[in-house]
């Protein structure tokens, strides 16, 4: 409902090439008022559109009553009943339309009101958007939206093939064009449609005016773009970035060097740029117009990129025709130059890559296009970006798997955890830290690691999944804690020679135990043989940290103490019949570690 | 009062009961603290009782001393023994007030001078540090990545730690969940290559590489912004190292990283990403090409990735860059369309393709719609050529020539600098390219200097067009050269000017022009010769031009040497620097420079740069002092003008048009007529007594009886004093000058009696009529009517003797008076005297006495001993002695 919404009733401006939107719109406005009284839906807009449709709609029924004569379908007051409908949207507004459904519109540059609408169903999310321009004109901005976390992305890919240059090769080539024009005298005609490429077109010259202190006067057709300058120079927020810089000085839309025109100008002499429409020449002012410059080669007509078939700007475009036949009586001599300059305010191929890029969705879906091209398109999404796309033809349903989220709650500390890094243990590695560079690298590695955080996940009573840390969950479920501690024995050979060198050296621990013979020494070697241990550990991988106490050794977490548990009854082992054995226990942690020391 | 709140302050932290008296008395300390007025030894005791105060109570509640301790971080220097430990003891309490204590920090690191950073270093260790940044409080992480990169003369606070642990901390805290810690993290980090302390280390540039390179696609745009920083300058130390084997690739990537940030949807970071482009250096030519078109080069449909990839696993395909300046320079803000503009042309030194396809985005670029824009690309343009790197196609030049014709004149101005520098590809463009430069010169006269000098230098860089173009122009203008040519044309002008340029460099096509057309050059010789000069030397060019005219140089003395006029290069005028053909960095790019630049070009081609003026301005010295008299008097009959104005009292119109004066006045003197100060000197105490006569004016109906004294007799002193001045600081006055000086003086006493009688000032006009009468030798006839009419009023006066009652026809006499032209004959010397007074205690001063402007040497310097307050008479001067 919302996507169809979205259509811009401004594009209707350039009918021969948004008719299939125009249809979208009326239709759509049709189905609004045939649901008479009972509205079930309201349809969201964006406010130049509101502002612009009832116009255009209005002169869409009046094209389609008195000139093609159809039947008339819907009458004034119908578009009056069905604007009333309409709620307008504003851009980055987001709008709860019910407890499900929220939309917000982001601008999408093309003409005035286009706007990308980002919807929210629950937890799944989507994107839509009709036109879009990814490069900025000089009248309306580049496409602007955030990053979302999106499910789908539906676009339109009217050019999905095509990458297009700068637009700036083709303006400068049209003002050089003109300028050329304007200096050997002549006049230059440029029909155009009001809204959107009159504007364009007329700020680029008006600028170069003002730049080359050029004096030639640029005139704008009664009725054109009057009411549709009146609506820019209104909505100058949905307008370009320099032309809401210079707003607070001088609307851009006023333009200095555009003077108004009357109809006793068409002879007169001398130099001038004229604006008219419709655009493609075929019929009206812009024709009465060209009948009367045409025959002269000095002047210049500008025609746009594309025009329908059977109208005088298609003639003109597809060769150059010297004589044209308007009907049995007319002709008119064509001698003047004919300059095609094409703005298409709709994206390129590598626009639509970067938006897809840029949104990276789950999924995409092309629209608005031609099929093989969609197909290329879709290829490259596909492999280049590795995203899922769709083009599906009409009427195919396409299905979108969508991520289930689960929301579980979390307590603050645990929130805490993940967001705050800890350096504390991350700069105490476990095991010898005799070198700085060493630990460098260590560091680094921790930091380099994935960022996790560890918590625990419960579910009470309410059935509310939450997740707690560690040391929370004690508290919420009312248990002590219980330690297990893990320590490991091995024997430690000690050379006799040494131990008893090393008490005749030391000082008072000595004297105790010099009364026991060597053997009962063996038995209970306690301090002494810890504090030889010590010195052996020290000497041999120089280890700084380890700390010395007469009942245990300390290196970090790791503590080393002798075992009660006799090991004298174990036979020796070969070879070390002059060596005591000392049994030492390692506890550390929760872990068990082995340390070997040999003699 | 400053002791007594001091003294409650002490007081009251002592007897500390709660919060609310606590912040009241800090509040005290706070004003203490921050009055400007207050005495450093307060301050100190303040912050004394403050330290002392939160020392007693450590273990309060932190939200309460945070207020006392926040005020330590006033800029006061000082020293207490248990400052450090406090706040070591705040620092590691692991409460917020932790930041507070941190922001102390930085302010003593800032304020203790070299010491600050060491003050640091005895607070914080690595423990503590590490601690800090794992708290839960924001603010104190934040606050403490401020700490770090904080440097005060040089020294940064991080080097107080091994630099493994500051790396791996701001590691660390870019993954903070906030983006305003992980943005000062990456900022730390950047600055940590900026210093070069991971220069060394590859692993760990790595890190940082990869860390940047991770959060360009952060949410927040502050914290891109900082990470494209951070990348492009780890691409600056890769560049830098060179010793990597995949160097190249790498670099390659970093650029096609930056490429497609460049998309962003936010402006800075786009900004920034330009920027950061426009600094890498090293880029393959692929890649660079690559950035300049939207179409992939290479397989079609993109898939193509960089070469020599095994070594780095590329995450971002070709594709990634392509067109990312076709989007810069159409991106809808003008910043990141100027940004891009000054990238594109530092980049254009690595690659001559890439230079040519750069060159045609540029073009549209002038045809932008902001001026700033439009400038940045003239300078691109400008430093693409001193890098030689600028080939102007016949496409281009419409645009180009286009800009000459634009409506700025900063930028009409810049286009003339390129085109200075530039090689045209054919004679037509040559041809249109002078055709412009006409135009130009029709529509703004004012700028001709430069456009002479842009003729002449398109001359001299296209020899042969210009020979060609001088033929055709020669078989035009000598047959009618019987007296039809008018010199006035700016195409002749120009013309001419092309044909001196050929002088240089260019001998065998001199040979084929008419000596007819040398000979027009000379008779514009003084409109070329300015617009020429700085470089070449003009007494040369005109013998040259004489001996190519072949008409006999009679009127100066000059001989000519053919070498000369290339030898007079100044050796040593241009710096090595630009004689090495460095171009200059964008940032510093003064236009001023552009002349210098041009210089060195010439320099390089062997052709005379010469810069002395000194010669020809002697030469002028004579006429100029006349030239000078005659606008001063101009000057004074204008100031003089303002009489009836000051009658009917229009003070502001009058002031306005004497500070038009006095402007020019100053214009005049600056223009260096050396000699000439007493001229001028005299005409500006000559405008300035007018100015206070017409704020007498101005004040008079304020004065009734004994009021408004004042401000009137103020104004009344300053005007003697100004009048005094001029008569005795310029000895050589004519008659007829101080004679007018001296009915100026006479009319400032008669103000003074405007509704006061005082015998002084009776006495003192009648001195001044007797020395008007002495003036004109009694005759009678010279004196003015108010003269004449002020002589028998103080004669009656005299008369009648009866002070008060006696009227002195005050009014009368005003009416009478009337300003005439000044009799300006400028015949005189201006005299100053600067007096010095030294020993003030002595009662006598000694008096040094420099007298300025004088040939008179023999009293120069004189001592006098003098009482204070006195006057000197010497010689015809009057000395006005003041004690210093």
């Amino acid at each position: 409902m919302e996507g169809d919404g979205i259509v811009n009733p401004i594009t209707i401006m350039e009918p021969a090439i948004c008719e299939k939107e125009y249809g979208k719109l009326v239709s759509l406005c049709f189905k609004v008022f045939k649901d008479g009284g009972s509205v079930r839906f309201q349809f969201h807009d964006e406010y130049p559109t509101k502002a612009l449709a009832p116009l255009m709609l209005e002169d869409y029924r009046k094209v389609m009553v008195e000139r093609r004569g159809e039947e008339e379908q819907f009458s004034y007051e119908h578009i009056i009943e069905c604007m009333k409908k309409v709620i307008a949207l504003d851009l980055k507004q987001t709008v709860n339309v019910d407890k499900d459904l929220q939309i917000r519109a982001y601008y999408a540059g093309h003409v005035l009101g286009a706007a990308m609408i980002y919807a929210k169903v629950g937890h799944d999310t989507m994107v839509y958007t009709g036109d879009y321009n990814m490069t900025p004109d000089r009248h309306l901005g580049a496409a602007q939206i955030e990053r979302l976390q999106l499910d789908l992305l539906i676009t339109e890919s009217t050019y999905a093939t095509t990458i297009r240059d700068s637009k700036y090769a083709r303006e400068t080539e049209f003002l050089k064009v003109v300028h050329k024009c304007i200096s050997r005298g002549g006049k230059v005609l440029i029909p155009t449609f009001a809204l959107g490429r009159a504007q364009e077109l007329c700020l680029l010259l008006d600028d170069y005016w003002e730049r080359m202190n050029l004096k030639v006067p640029i005139y704008f057709s009664a009725g054109l773009t009057i009411q549709a300058n009146m609506y820019y120079k209104m909505l100058i927020s949905w307008t370009s970035q320099k032309i809401k810089d210079t707003y607070a000085t001088r609307n851009a839309f006023d333009f200095k060097h555009v003077c108004p025109f009357e109809r006793s100008f068409i002879n007169a002499p001398g130099p001038c740029v004229l604006f008219a429409t419709p655009g493609m020449i075929s019929g009206g002012f812009s024709l009465e117009v060209f009948k009367q410059w045409a025959p002269s080669e000095i002047n210049l007509v500008t025609l746009p990129g594309y025009c329908v078939a059977g109208t005088i700007g298609h003639k003109l475009m597809s060769g150059k025709p010297t004589r044209i036949d308007l009907d049995k009586d007319t002709h008119i001599d064509v001698r003047c130059q004919i300059h095609q300059l094409s703005f298409s305010p709709h994206t390129d191929a590598k626009g639509i890559m970067d938006l897809v890029g840029l949104l990276s969705p789950q999924h995409v879906i092309l629209v608005h296009g031609e099929k093989p091209k969609m197909a290329l398109l879709k290829g490259r999404i596909q492999t280049e970006l590795g995203i899922q796309c769709y083009d599906p033809a009409n009427n195919e349903t396409v299905f979108i798997p969508t991520n289930r989220t689960v929301k579980t709650d979390a307590t603050k500390a645990f929130i805490k955890s993940c967001s705050i890094a800890d350096f504390h243990i991350s700069s105490n590695p476990l095991v010898g830290l005799t070198d700085s560079n060493c630990e460098a690298i260590e560091l680094f590695r921790a930091v380099e690691d994935k960022k996790e955080a560890e918590g625990i996940l419960v579910m009470d009573k309410t059935k509310r999944a939450k997740i707690v840390c560690e040391n929370e969950l004690m508290l919420k479920l009312g248990v002590e804690e219980h330690g297990v501690k893990f320590a490991y024995c091995c024997p430690v050979y000690i050379d006799f020679h040494e131990q008893t060198s090393h008490q005749l050296a030391s000082g008072s621990c000595v004297a105790l135990e010099n009364e026991n013979s060597s053997l009962e020494a063996a038995r209970s070697p306690k301090c002494s043989s810890l504090q030889i241990l010590h010195r052996r550990l020290e000497s041999q991988i120089c280890c700084k940290n380890l700390k010395g106490n007469p009942d245990y050794l300390k290196l970090n977490s790791i503590t080393i103490h002798s075992c009660s548990r006799n090991f004298l009854s174990l036979p020796n082992q070969g070879g070390k019949t002059e060596a005591d054995q000392c049994n030492i226990s390692v506890v550390a942690g929760h872990q068990l570690i082995k340390i070997w020391l040999g003699s | 009062m400053e002791q007594l709140l001091l003294e409650k302050l002490e007081r009251d932290l002592a007897l500390f009961s709660g919060e609310v008296s606590l912040l009241r008395s800090l509040s005290i300390a706070r004003s203490l603290v921050s009055n400007p007025h207050s005495s450093d030894a307060t301050r100190r005791a303040v912050l004394d009782s403050l330290i002392r105060f939160l020392d007693a109570h450590r273990d309060g509640d932190p939200t309460i001393l945070r207020h006392a301790l926040i005020l330590l971080s006033f800029p006061v220097s000082f020293h207490h023994p248990s400052l450090h430990p406090l706040l070591r003891f705040f620092l590691a309490s692991g409460e917020h007030i932790a930041a507070d204590a941190l922001v102390v920090l930085v302010s003593i690191a800032k304020n203790g001078g070299g010491g600050g950073v060491a003050v640091v270093g005895t607070v914080l260790d690595e423990k503590l540090v590490l601690s800090l940044a794992s708290t839960r409080f924001v603010s104190v992480r934040e606050r403490l990545l401020s700490l770090l990169a904080l440097g005060v003369d040089g020294t940064r606070v991080y080097s107080l730690f091994r630099p493994g642990v500051v790396i791996q901390l701001l590691l660390g805290l870019a993954e903070d969940l906030y983006p305003s810690i992980r943005r000062a993290a990456i900022d730390g980090l950047t600055v940590l290559c900026n210093d070069g302390v991971l220069s060394d280390d590859v692993t760990t540039l790595e890190c940082c590489y990869n860390r940047g390179a991770a959060l360009l696609e952060d949410e927040d745009e502050l914290v891109r912004v900082a990470s494209i920083q951070l990348v492009c300058e780890c691409g600056r130390i890769f560049a830098a190292k060179k010793v990597e084997a995949d160097v190249n690739e790498r670099i390659d990537m970093i650029f096609v990283q930056l490429c497609s940030v460049a998309r962003d949807m936010s402006m800075k970071v786009r900004v920034e990403a330009f920027v950061a482009l426009g600094k890498i250096k090293l880029v393959s030519e692929s890649v660079l090409l690559q950035s300049l078109s939207k179409k992939v080069s290479g397989i079609k449909g993109g898939k193509k990735v960089l070469p020599g990839s095994s070594s780095i696993e590329y995450k971002f395909s070709l594709s990634r860059a392509a067109g990312a300046f076709i989007h810069g320079i159409e991106d809808e803000f003008y910043q990141v369309r100027a940004a891009a503009c000054n990238s594109l042309g530092m980049l254009a030194v690595f690659s001559v393709q890439y230079a040519d396809d750069a060159l045609n985005l540029l073009m549209y670029m002038l045809n932008d719609d902001v001026v700033i824009v439009r400038l940045q690309t003239l300078q691109t343009l400008f430093h693409m050529a001193t890098c030689r790197r600028l080939v102007f196609q016949e496409k281009h030049m419409h645009m180009f020539l286009g800009l000459l014709a634009d409506n700025s004149i900063l930028i009409r101005g810049i286009a003339r600098k390129v085109l200075r520098l530039v090689k045209l590809p054919t004679l037509e463009v040559f041809q249109s390219t002078v055709h412009t430069l006409v135009k130009n010169l029709e529509a703004y006269p004012e700028e001709e200097e430069d456009i002479f000098l842009a003729v002449f230098f398109v001359g001299k860089n296209h020899g042969k067009f210009a020979a060609k173009l001088v033929e055709g122009f020669a078989e035009k203008i000598v047959p009618s050269s019987g007296g039809e040519l008018s010199l006035d044309s700016p195409q002749l002008a120009l013309l001419l000017m092309l044909t001196v340029s050929l002088c240089f460099l260019h001998k065998k096509l001199v040979s084929e022009i008419p000596p007819a057309i040398f000979s027009c050059a000379i008779t514009l010789f003084g409109r070329i010769s300015w617009s020429l000069r700085g470089v070449i030397d003009q007494d040369a060019l005109l013998a040259y031009l004489f001996h190519l005219s072949n008409v006999p140089s009679s009127l100066t003395k000059l001989k000519f040497k053919e070498d000369e006029l290339l030898s007079h290069a100044v050796e040593g005028a241009t710096p090595d620097k630009w004689k090495h053909g460095e171009p200059p960095s964008s940032s510093e790019w003064p236009i001023c420079c552009v002349l210098q630049e041009i210089k060195c070009d010439e320099d390089v081609l062997g052709v005379s740069a010469k810069s002395t003026f000194i010669e020809p301005l002697q030469q002028k010295m004579f006429s100029s002092s006349e030239e000078l008299k005659h606008s001063i008097k101009l000057i004074l009959e204008r100031a003089v003008e303002t009489w009836p104005l000051i009658q009917l009292q229009f003070t502001t119109e009058v002031k306005r048009t004497l500070s038009a004066c006095r402007e020019e006045l100053e214009i005049v003197s600056s223009n260096g007529y050396g000699s000439d100060n007493a001229s001028v000197a005299f005409a500006s105490y000559y405008v300035l007594a007018i100015w206070l006569l017409a704020e007498t004016w101005g004040q008079l109906p304020l004065r009734t009886f004994g009021v408004g004294m004042i401000s009137l007799d103020l104004t009344l002193d300053k005007l003697d004093l100004c009048l005094r001045r001029m008569r005795y600081e310029f000895p050589g006055l004519c008659k007829e000058e101080e004679g007018h000086i001296l009915e100026l003086m006479a009319l400032s006493c008669v103000v003074r009696l405007y509704g006061i009688c005082s015998h002084h000032m009776l006495k003192k006009l009648q001195g001044i009529i007797s020395c008007l009468e002495l003036l004109y030798e009694g005759g009678s006839s010279n004196l003015s009517e108010f003269a004449n009419q002020l002589k028998k009023s103080c004669t009656e006066g005299r008369v009648s003797n009866v002070s008060q009652s006696f009227p002195f026809p005050v009014h009368r006499l005003l009416g009478l008076f009337n300003l005439d032209m000044f009799p300006f004959a400028g015949q005189f010397e201006h005299v100053k005297a600067e007096l010095e007074a030294i020993g003030i205690n002595c009662g006598y001063e000694w008096l040094l006495v420099k007298l300025d402007n004088l040939g008179r040497k023999n009293f120069l310097p004189e001592l006098f001993t003098v009482p204070s307050y006195s006057w000197l008479k010497f010689g015809a001067m009057q000395l006005h002695l003041r004690t210093y």
